[in-house]
Formats: structure tokens, sequence, C-alpha cells
């Protein structure tokens, strides 16, 4: 995961991404107790998201950098690692206001606890409702602030379904 | 009853020991429970056929 920091910042450097932030499973084990995962997923600001070939840069910059793609990941280390654009205004949020931890030495970007639940929320899938569970239960984020981060994103009815479905009797 | 709520006290415990541990020491736990996982699956999906 070290070298994975150190390629991402170098991505940054070399303005091949405007920015990144890890997410995922792989950054809420920040917060949580481990948990099993396949990939690490890495979120991107790029210069031009519009385009097909979005990923390009990023593949290319690997490549020259001896990591190989791995079905639709790039091999990195230990860990195959998933590149996903920013695909909306939370999304975007979450890795403009993600947080620096230091990686045994090394600077690594990863989105905080309030955005990792709200983003779970968006998606709705059972692993990201139990992704919300563990965040809150490992007291990381609060009910409350979820409901805030929700509500300025569209996602209040969403938020109260959820509460409604795990916290009311 | 007593039984089942120690089991669950002393398995809390170890989850929260668990949570306490730094950031890279989880991800290496992670990675183990990745790697057995991907031993267990092409043997479960044998023995399903």
């Amino acid at each position: 995961m070290k070298v994975l920091a150190q390629l991402l910042n170098d991505m940054r450097s070399a303005g091949v991404v405007q920015e990144y932030a890890l997410f995922g499973a792989i950054a809420q084990i920040r917060y949580t107790e481990p948990v099993a995962t396949i990939d690490a997923d890495v979120q991107v600001v790029v210069l031009s998201p519009d385009r097909p070939d979005v990923l390009d840069g990023i593949y290319q910059f690997c490549a020259g950098k001896g990591y190989r793609p791995e079905r639709e990941a790039i091999g990195v280390g230990a860990w195959p690692t998933q590149f996903i654009p920013v695909f909306s205004p939370l999304t975007r949020e979450a890795v403009e206001q993600a947080e620096t931890a230091d990686y045994e030495g090394v600077p690594f970007r990863v989105v905080g606890a309030h955005y990792l639940a709200v983003i779970a929320l968006s998606v709705g899938r059972a692993k990201d409702l139990t992704r919300i569970l563990a965040l809150l239960e490992s007291e990381s984020v609060t009910r409350e602030q979820i409901a805030r981060l929700a509500a300025r994103h569209g996602l209040s009815e969403a938020w109260k379904r959820f509460e409604s479905r795990f916290f009311d009797e | 009853m007593s039984d089942i709520r120690g089991l669950l006290e002393r398995q809390a415990r170890w989850q929260r020991a668990r949570k306490a541990l730094s950031w890279p020491e989880k991800i290496r736990i992670a990675e183990m429970i990745r790697e057995s996982v991907s031993q267990l699956r092409p043997k479960a999906s044998r023995e399903n056929r």
C-alpha cells in the first residue's frame, strides 16, 4: 500500500491527475476493524473527465513505472487498484476534502469517514449499507454528520430510509 | 445464556482490539484475509459443481 501511496503522489506531481483520494474498503479500514476486499479503489479528478480515454494517461503513467493492467484494475504492489474518475458533486467534494494520512512516512490522501458513509448511502448495495453501520459502530462518524452531508447532496430520503430500517424499533 | 454473553463480550473485546491497530497493520490483515478467501473460492466453486 505504501507503493500505491508513492505512485499516486507521483501521478499528481506529474499532472496526470489533478487530485486523488483512496476510498472504498481500504479507506474504511482506517476507521474500522479489517474487512475482506479484493482491490483498492482510488477516486481521481482528471482534466478531461468526459473523454472516452479518460484513464489512458493513468494507465500509461503506471506502465512507465512497471505496473500493468490486471483485468479492470492495475496491479500496484500487493493490490489490484481501480481508478475511478469522480462521478458526482458528492465524490468530487469527497476528494477535495480528503484527509492526508501518514502511511509509514508517506502522505496518503484518504476520503473522510462521513464522506465514505454518504457515498455508500448513495450507492446503496448491501455491502455499502454494512459499511455505514461499521463506520457508525467505530464512532468515526455520527448519524448527525451523515444526515447533514446527505441533506446537502439530496440524499435525505435515502438516509431516512436507512435510519428507519436499522434504528427504528 | 451466560456462556453466550461471555462469548459475545470476548468477541466485542477482540473486535475493539483489532479496530485499535494502526491502519498499515489493519491493511496487512486485510491482505491475509484476501489471500485466504482467494484460496477458498476455487475450492468452493469446485464443490458446488
